[in-house]
């Protein structure tokens, strides 16, 4: 325990000038500070010690936790009983002094990239070679986007627009934001499927077509893959 | 190794009873480096608009290219690099695919030539442009962020809505200075993104003079050593901080990015740190206290990576000395006035667009004169494109008519820019 000094007005300081409560002016006696911390640094009392070298690096997200903490700073992840946190929560708590989380449907993206290992699976669907790769960033605004082909003959503007691509259906599938503000991808019976891959796996050809008319939801990153060359990945905030 | 220091400007005597404390604490870095230098490793982006209006005059993309080949030759090998394609999509221009590479000359190189092929076309959604640069800064270990954002014009295509998503998803990930080139776009939007992305905000009228501002630009970026640095504010219990700006080299209220460290201790984030100095202006409401007695009215310290490398101490003195009390600090009085300078320019500004020319004429009147009686003369210079002067000492000026659009629009730009305190008027 360091020294502290007592206050005119009965709070215990621990910086010999100034009281760390009131700002009271303590005398120009300095008491002696034994600790190693510069004094001012333990002036803030409810502040969480910072250890200079964390204890424990969470098996689960890898954020460092000091030693004896019961649930990870960063995810959640019960050292106890070692049990990791619900997968429906964004692994943000950290974050939770950010601005409160956008309604649905609002602050997703979908990055559209030529993915010339999906070409190695699927380019016999293409009447040409693989385009060099390429990634683009659409904003998702509405709570369903079509993902197809643009036909100006049939009045069809999909808000995904694949028209490079002609392994993709005209209406090859839709992004469906549910009401808890998560996406699905559902196939509208495209003539070539639309594909889930993980977050972090890559596309082989043991992954199966999505059955055409249910909806499959997507956790952050999950790649879509459709058509001979192209990868959709929907993006959320959280992330 | 970066060298901080923190000096307080203020008068601490309150009459009997007061409780409005206020303090100018001016920070200066000094050894800051280089960026990357420090640890942690840097990350720079152009995102360049690329929509169709950039075509409208040609000269606006053939100088957005230049411009931005002009920044590449700046970017430090090993920075962290991308250029982003901005229209109604954000399309990777370099690299191809989705990330950031490191620079090297092969990069530098095959840099150019991808924005040698950047081609106008489709709309303006800056939120989008936004949400791609959050994600692809993410792909990188570089904790220093620093993006450059050119646009030519407004937002559309886009719901407004995107654009503040898109501000949420960024803010404290990078710091985005923005810049807009000719006079279809729209200060207050890029002030907004400036201002939640810790970031500058400017025109460039002459899409020539691209080059040298995003040289500039990319330079300063680049001479930034420290990566973050935060200002740590402590209050005696009851008191309560009502306001925390920085107001110079320009004004930028932080009060709304504070995090509450503990009970008595907030944290504002003021971003990179090149060799520079910045002044905050600081009000604390604290518990007044007997004539006689004196207490600390806060404790200002500048952190970096968790540790405190500067501090500077705001008193409190309670006295029935008049002569003491009645004195405002120079430097609280004079970033008092440059921080209703730039407020009464924008408001101003705003009245005589919509067609109130009275009001216009005395709000542009009062700034001609707080711009004059500061010394702020870069500003009193760009007042004077759009006003005529009668009598700046009184105040009173008359509006100009015909007033060039680019004039209107870099007066407001420049609005929250701010001089120093001159020298004969420090404590």
């Amino acid at each position: 325990m360091s020294q502290t000094t007592l206050c005119p007005n009965g709070h215990q300081s621990q910086d010999p000038e100034w009281c760390d409560t009131c700002g009271a002016r303590l005398g120009a006696a300095p008491a002696p500070v034994p600790t190693s911390q510069p004094p001012d640094s333990s002036a803030a009392p409810a502040r969480p010690a910072t250890p200079a070298t964390p204890a424990i690096d969470c098996p689960h997200c890898g954020t460092p936790n000091e030693a004896g903490a019961l649930f990870c700073e960063g995810c959640g992840y019960d050292f106890t009983t070692g049990q990791a946190p619900p997968t429906t929560e964004p692994t943000g708590a950290v974050e939770a002094s950010e601005p409160p989380p956008a309604p649905a449907a609002q602050g997703w993206v979908v990055v559209v990239e030529v993915d010339p290992a999906w070409y190695e699976l699927k380019g016999q669907l293409a009447d040409h070679p693989c385009p060099p790769v390429s990634s683009s960033t659409i904003a998702l605004t509405a709570s369903t986007a079509l993902i197809g082909r643009t036909s100006q003959s049939k009045q069809l503007h999909p808000e995904i627009a694949l028209d490079g691509d002609t392994g993709v259906s005209r209406r090859h599938a839709q992004l469906v934001c549910a009401a808890d503000g998560s996406w699905t991808v559902v196939d509208l019976g495209s003539s070539n499927g639309t594909y889930v891959v993980p977050a972090g796996e890559a596309p082989s050809h043991d992954v199966e077509a999505l059955p055409v008319g249910i909806p499959r939801p997507l956790a952050d990153r999950d790649a879509i893959y459709l058509g001979a060359w192209t990868k959709l990945t929907v993006r959320g905030p959280g992330g | 190794m970066a060298d901080f220091t923190a000096s307080v400007f203020q008068n601490e005597y309150l009459a009997a009873g007061t409780t409005d404390v206020h303090a100018v604490v001016s920070v200066t870095c000094t050894g800051a480096g280089s960026a990357g230098s420090s640890g942690g490793e840097a990350a720079v982006m152009l995102i360049i608009d690329t929509s169709g209006s950039m075509d409208l005059p040609s000269s606006k993309i053939k100088s957005a290219r230049h411009a931005a080949k002009v920044a590449v030759d700046e970017v430090l090998d090993g920075t962290w690099f991308a250029v982003v394609s901005g229209n109604t999509t954000a399309t990777m221009c370099f690299p191809a695919s989705t990330g950031m590479v490191r620079m090297d000359a092969a990069n530098r190189s095959a840099a150019k030539d991808a924005i040698d092929q950047l081609r106008p076309g489709g709309a303006t959604a800056m939120g989008t442009w936004l949400m791609s640069a959050t994600e692809l800064f993410k792909l990188t270990p570089a904790t220093q962020r620093h993006a450059i954002l050119l646009t030519d014009g407004k937002i559309e295509g886009e719901e407004p809505s995107v654009l503040r998503n898109a501000l949420q998803w960024a803010h404290g990930q990078f710091q985005c200075d923005c810049r807009g080139v000719g006079s279809d776009w729209r200060v207050d939007e890029l002030r907004e993104i400036a201002t939640a992305l810790l970031g500058t905000v400017d025109i460039v009228a002459q899409p020539e003079d691209l080059a040298a501002d995003f040289e500039a630009m990319m330079h300063e970026a680049m001479g930034r050593g420290v990566a973050q640095a935060a200002l740590r504010l402590w209050a005696p219990q009851g008191s309560e901080v009502e306001f925390v700006r920085q107001v110079a080299p320009e004004v930028r209220d932080l009060t709304s990015t504070a995090t509450r460290v503990s009970d008595l201790i907030i944290e504002v984030p003021t971003g990179a740190w090149g060799d520079e100095t910045r002044d905050f202006h600081i009000a604390v409401k604290v518990p007044t206290a007997p004539v006689g007695s004196e207490r600390l009215a806060a404790r200002a310290e500048v952190v970096v990576g968790d540790q405190v490398v500067a501090k500077g101490l705001v008193r409190a003195v309670w006295t029935d000395d008049a002569n003491l009390t009645t004195r405002i600090d120079p430097a609280v009085a004079h970033y008092t006035g440059q921080t209703r300078l730039g407020e009464v320019i924008q408001e101003g500004l705003a009245a005589r667009a919509s067609g109130h020319e009275e009001e216009a004429t005395r709000l542009l009147g009062e700034a001609a004169k707080l711009a004059a009686e500061s010394g702020n003369e870069a500003t009193t210079r760009l007042l004077e494109k759009v006003v005529d002067v009668v009598d700046a000492e009184a105040g009173t000026v008359r509006l100009r008519k015909d007033v060039a659009k680019t004039d209107e629009m870099a007066l407001d730009a420049r609005s929250t820019k701010t001089t120093r305190i001159r020298r004969e008027q420090a404590p």
